[in-house]
């Protein structure tokens, strides 16, 4: 999969090129790729343009999170983040205003729950964002029959989209779903929502095997992954590690004077160091 | 996989994390299996019996009739054990959770009928039950949070968002997907992604099914129009379901429309939303051009949801059954009517779509019967808190 890609420049073809292309850099690196999520409009807008430019200069990929009023998926950290930022205006509307605000040193994933883009349109937010370094999406709440159902129609101009596998899922569906993504596999370390937790589903750890087993393909694995030495526990297992809800609580709790947002770069550099697998 | 069957026209479908999707699946499975297992039917039937109190009544309402203009039948699902429709859903998917060894169940609470009917039948067949309920509603509903309790389930204040229904069904899902493996969500209504939708309407079903033997017993016909309120839509779409495809019987659902005060806070999705994605359906929802989901408003907790269930939405754009909308106002005003005119002291939800009335005598129509969706116990404090001057 990841080596047929460099030639038709559609959308969807030059998303994931750029998207895994990061991947075998790290890989190349001997380290696991560094997935960071953010979400646009917390603690302000301006701010939180500031810090995902930031975020952009040490990770992988850079997943922004667009706000919205029912995140079904999400834990108390993101959930009032997106409290926050949708009081300050922040949706998928006012992102495309301050598009020009974003300067990623690292291609971005929009990462939104479908209705702000089922309202937008794929194809017209696929064409703008993309323009703007981003490129690809993750939805948490499109499972594999409704993407191939909705999103799947010939000549469809879009940028490509993640898919979730989650510890529940049999391996028949991991192995489907990790067929039908178009960027990564995002792997689901463990039953509920997003926040900080400090143990991980052990299918997650067969599912990874198996699926590599029989497809060429590259997993990440997010949720609750909250500290350095998670990501060195689990880079040994899998491509890439996302960060979210820490990220946020870094913010959270930052201090008045910490205007050139130190905290988050210290913890971001202890966590790119462990990204690098130790050699046995 | 999740089953090709999994719309209505473009509506429904399963929009959810993907955590759920082998539980969606499963629950569908054992859905398939109950349906075609008799000896579990017939245990079903026997509860709805001896348990719940079917078949209810259909009563004909003369002194409303004569005060209307219009005949009025009143399918009596108000005198249901625990006091509304909400209790055949329960029983029917207790089965369900049963079939497939769950030990737990949860649900989401508006008026706090679905939760009351969900710890009765989870006392009654041994589940462990937790209910999610807004804040709000928690204070406009006590007697009901009262009898949860005494039922031995756990009531959960949900704090976030507009703390009504629709954030019940966010913390329902949340922890559900954390706690997948014990735990049967027994959803309320006909909303949220498939197979709930069908599984819903199919247990709801019944109301229709006695109404049309009913009235054919007293009339040896159809009715000319059926009437129910729609919040999530399981009282209207187990109502109608089983006339969907008579041409000469009008069907009409009734939205809440808020107060008349401030229009732009209402509860009346297919009048005043336009489709979108919401807690695992595409539907008709109520939000704002960035596709935020609104809150919604009305009197009758029952009703205060901003979406409505995926088959009422193809209803609606196939012109299958029409949508209506009553205001708060109109609602209190036949909560008291239909008290002092039959005796019968209405749900504020079903005061809704008796209300209704007073429109298709306008239009015309002269029959109609009402899905008396629940009886208005509940709602005492909310109506005396809004009359304090008229009975003192
Ligand atoms: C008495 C009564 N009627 C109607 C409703 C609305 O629900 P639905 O539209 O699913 O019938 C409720 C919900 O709580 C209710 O308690």
């Amino acid at each position: 999969m990841k080596h047929s890609l460099k030639s038709e420049q559609t959308l969807i073809n030059k998303g994931k090129y750029e998207i895994l292309r990061k991947f075998e850099i790290a890989k190349k690196e001997g380290r696991s790729a560094l997935i960071c999520y953010y979400p646009f409009g917390f603690p302000d807008i301006p701010t939180s343009l500031d810090i995902i430019n930031e975020i952009s200069k040490q990770a992988d990929l850079v997943e922004i999170g667009i706000p919205f009023t029912d995140p079904t998926a999400d834990g108390k950290t993101i959930q009032n983040a997106y409290e926050i930022a949708l009081k300050n205006g922040a949706n998928i509307n006012t992102f495309i205003e301050n598009l020009n605000h974003l300067k990623l040193q690292c291609p971005g994933i929009l990462m939104s729950y479908l209705n702000p883009v089922y309202q937008f349109g794929i194809e017209e937010l696929s064409l703008r964002i993309s323009k703007k370094g981003i490129s690809g999406f993750i939805f948490p709440d499109l499972p594999l029959e409704e993407k191939v159902r909705h999103f799947n129609k010939i000549n469809c101009k879009r940028l490509p989209i993640n898919l979730l596998v989650s510890p529940n899922d049999s391996l028949l569906r991991a192995i489907k779903i990790a067929k039908e993504t178009e960027g990564f596999v995002y792997l689901v370390s463990s039953l509920g929502v997003t926040g900080a937790r400090d143990r991980f589903d052990k299918r997650i750890f067969n599912i990874a095997q198996e699926v590599k087993k029989s497809l060429d393909c590259y997993l990440a694995v997010g949720f609750g992954i909250s500290n350095p030495e998670q990501v060195r526990e689990l880079g040994s297992t899998f491509d890439g590690i996302i960060i979210g809800s820490a990220l946020v609580s870094i913010i959270e709790y930052k201090k008045r004077s910490d205007n050139d947002f130190k905290e988050l770069k210290d913890f971001l550099n202890k966590v790119k160091n462990n990204t690098y697998k130790i050699r046995a | 996989m999740l089953h090709r069957n999994r719309y209505f026209g473009k509506y429904g479908g399963s929009f959810s994390a993907e955590t759920l999707v082998p539980l969606l699946i499963e629950i569908e499975e054992a859905f398939e299996e109950f349906k075609k297992n008799r000896q579990m039917k017939e245990e079903l039937e026997i509860m709805l019996k001896n348990y719940a109190g079917r078949p209810t009544p259909l009563f004909y309402a003369k002194n409303l009739s004569k005060k209307i203009g219009i005949d009025v039948f009143l399918k009596r699902e108000d005198l249901l054990h625990t006091g509304a429709h909400k209790i055949n859903n329960a029983l029917g998917q207790m089965m369900l959770a049963r079939m497939m060894g769950k030990k737990r169940v949860i649900a989401e609470t508006g008026a706090g009928q679905h939760g009351v009917a969900t710890a009765t039948a989870a006392a009654y067949l041994g589940f462990e039950c937790m209910v999610f309920m807004g804040e709000e509603d928690i204070k406009r509903q006590a007697p009901n949070v009262r009898k949860m309790k005494l039922l031995g389930a756990e009531v959960i204040p949900v704090k976030s968002g507009s703390k009504t229904l629709k954030d019940a069904i966010n913390e329902a899902l949340r922890f559900w997907i954390a706690n997948a493996q014990d735990t049967y969500y027994l959803i309320g209504s006909v909303v949220g992604p498939h197979p709930y939708p069908r599984i819903v309407r199919y247990f709801q079903s019944v109301i229709g099914r006695e109404t049309k033997i009913q009235f054919k017993m007293l009339k040896n016909r159809l009715p000319e129009a059926l009437v129910a309120c729609v919040g999530g839509g399981s009282n209207a779409a187990g109502f109608f379901y089983p006339f969907i495809d008579q041409k000469d019987v009008k069907l009409f659902g009734v939205e809440a429309g808020g107060s008349l005060k401030d229009k732009k806070k209402n509860s009346a999705s297919l009048n005043y939303g336009k489709p979108g994605i919401f807690q695992g359906c595409l539907t008709y929802v109520l939000q704002d051009k960035s596709g935020s989901v609104l809150e919604a408003h009305s009197v009758a907790p029952g009703l205060d949801y901003p979406a409505v269930g995926p088959e009422h939405s193809f209803w609606k754009d196939t012109s299958k059954v029409e949508y209506g909308v009553v205001y708060d106002e109109e609602a209190l005003e036949y909560f008291e009517i239909l008290s002092k005119e039959e005796g019968i002291i209405p749900a504020l939800e079903s005061a809704h779509a008796v209300a209704f009335l007073e429109k298709l005598a306008k239009k015309g129509l002269k029959e109609a019967v009402v899905c008396l969706s629940g009886r208005g116990d509940k709602d005492l404090e909310t109506f005396f808190k809004i009359r304090a001057n008229s009975y003192q």
